[in-house]
């Protein structure tokens, strides 16, 4: 009886112990699509991401690549859909992606705009259109940082398309161009993103953690063509919610889930 | 470089000890007391010179300073600091930059932004004859409320927000892709967020990228296929590790710049090359990666 209450009482310091804001990530990197337009370095990208998160004294949930990101990660509905316990984007309190998406031909197109490209072993179809597909923080669902490096995923002249998405979700990062303007095949991108979300607290001062907002905005342009820009955007219960939400929240605030009444969003462009 | 520094450090240091008014906390293991002491206290003085004197910060009396690994730094109430040892990299935050419903934003004109932002980088000993290109890049920001019966959405007016001046690195007209300086302002000109990543590139690089670059003018060199997209652009330069890493490699490459055929298909893969055409290998940015337990195979979906 003894040993019990004792194992209990460790097992309890040991919670404890975790670090208060601890979050469990996933990422999901994708270079290979099959010979059609094969990416470089998105997979050391997502690594370097990871690899600050988990020196911040995060979890890992996922870290899938290639073929085993599927199409079905990101969408609500279906089976599997962004719930399926090996890594459906949703199990995870922030989800990095980063591989292709599609870029309308003109950034004042009137066709569909925002998707996700995978190349997946399963969960097909490959291709997801956000503003119809996903839902993030539904039906028991923990996303609430959905950052996307995937060119042209949160297109600005459509960006108030996006509100459905918010089902619980705080923040969505993404960027805005089109064919011609677009971004780059980059590992520069991710890792700085990465360190400036997660901060380094072994070096807790030397490597500040700033707001996911502020931070996509200082790293979302490196390796961009022209005319592309970053964007970063929160929902929230109130006005004064959504703005706080999308200049303060970082992504161990702990704040609880907004509903979309309201969305914030900013954006910087490298014109 | 790490060396230079921390010379630099400790010849400045011996001169100055004395110049209290904080703490020192310094992580660095030291196999005997008083000459790693005085190194670390050194180090600790220059760093905070470099706050006040160089970057002109007004710190508030309590400041935590110290170091490890390659990088060192202080912190003073919403203000961090931080510069590496082993590279010309420096980082500013200062948490109201965020806060822009109580700090505001800084409403100077372009022109005026760019001339602290080369007066800054002037007081960083960022040669101007490298600069390849600097502009002020602001913010805008929006708000919109979505009716829930008819699901319309309201919006406010944009409005504008912060500003950033983004200087980019050439070294006689040879890009310096990994290089920048990103600095973002606060009202009345403080600084609100810094990341300035311009390390010495050795002349043998610098060589070499130059060999890189006739090749490429000289019509000789062929940018290899790439499966279902086409060459955009080809241009020799220089890649090196990012601000953020414990390690510092700096290659001469020739980087290709592919678009997709399918015009529709968004993020240009960009592969860096050597003068056979072969991928380098990327410069590094962790010394000793975190350890991880990766899964290569997701089993199908159970249905």
């Amino acid at each position: 009886m003894r040993q019990l209450i004792l194992f209990v009482l460790f097992a309890v310091a040991a919670i404890a112990a975790v670090e208060a804001g601890a979050v469990v990530l996933s990422t999901g990197a994708i270079n290979n699509y099959g010979g059609s337009a094969n990416l470089f370095h998105d997979i050391a990208e997502a690594n370097d991401f990871r690899g600050w998160y988990l020196l911040a004294g995060n979890t890992v949930f996922t870290a899938w690549t290639d073929g085993n990101v599927w199409g079905s990660d990101f969408r609500d509905q279906g089976s599997p859909n962004d719930m399926d316990p090996s890594g459906g984007s949703d199990r995870a309190q922030v989800y990095y992606y980063t591989g292709h998406g599609i870029c309308p031909s003109s950034q004042t197109t009137t066709s569909q705009v925002d998707f996700l490209v995978t190349h997946g072993n399963f969960g097909l179809p490959d291709v997801d259109h956000i503003v119809t597909d996903s839902v993030w923080g539904n039906n028991g669902g923990r996303l609430q940082f959905m950052l996307i490096d995937a060119s042209c995923p949160t297109e600005v002249p459509e960006i108030t398309q996006l509100f459905p998405i918010f089902g619980g979700l705080h923040m969505v990062t993404g960027n805005s161009g089109d064919s011609k303007h677009d971004t780059l095949d980059s590992e520069d991108r991710g890792n700085e993103f990465g360190i400036q979300t997660a901060g380094f607290p072994p070096l807790s001062f030397f490597f500040p953690q700033l707001p996911v907002g502020d931070a996509w905005m200082n790293t979302g342009l490196i390796d961009v063509q022209n005319q592309v820009c970053a964007i970063a955007a929160a929902a929230g219960d109130t006005r004064d919610d959504a703005i706080n939400r999308r200049d303060n929240e970082r992504v161990t605030s702990g704040w609880g889930n907004p509903s979309n009444n309201w969305m914030a969003w900013k954006w910087v462009c490298n014109d | 470089m790490t060396s230079s520094y921390q010379r630099l450090a400790v010849l400045w240091g011996a001169a100055v000890l004395g110049a209290g008014g904080y703490s020192a906390v310094s992580a660095v293991d030291a196999p005997n007391g008083a000459p790693a002491a005085l190194q670390d206290r050194a180090i600790d003085i220059a760093t905070r010179e470099l706050a006040t004197k160089t970057l002109g910060l007004k710190l508030p009396a309590d400041v935590s300073a110290g170091h490890r690994m390659n990088f060192a730094g202080l912190q003073a109430g919403p203000i961090t600091v931080t510069h590496r040892l082993d590279s010309r990299t420096f980082l500013v935050y200062d948490q109201r930059f965020s806060d822009t419903k109580q700090t505001g934003i800084n409403k100077e004109s372009d022109a005026q932004l760019m001339r602290r932002n080369r007066g800054l980088l002037e007081q960083l000993h960022i040669p101007a004859n490298e600069i390849a290109s600097a502009k002020v890049t602001q913010e805008k920001t929006q708000i919109g409320e979505r009716d829930q019966s008819s699901g319309k959405m309201q919006l406010e007016p944009v409005r504008l927000g912060k500003k950033w001046v983004r200087t980019t690195r050439a070294i006689d007209g040879l890009a310096v892709f990994s290089s920048r300086a990103t600095i973002g302002w606060m009202p009345g000109g403080a600084i609100g967020f810094l990341e300035v990543h311009w390390p010495e590139i050795p002349a043998k690089v610098l060589e070499e990228g130059r060999r890189y670059r006739e090749l490429v003018s000289s019509g000789k060199w062929h940018a290899p296929e790439l499966k279902g997209a086409r060459v955009e652009s080809v241009t020799a330069g220089i890649l090196h590790s990012p601000a953020a890493a414990t390690a510092m490699d700096i290659e001469p490459v020739i980087r290709v710049i592919y678009a997709p055929l399918d015009e529709k298909m968004g993020k240009k893969p960009v592969a860096y090359l050597d003068a056979e055409g072969k991928e380098v290998r990327m410069p590094r940015v962790f010394l000793e990666r975190p350890r991880e337990s990766l899964k290569t195979e997701r089993l199908a979906p159970t249905r």
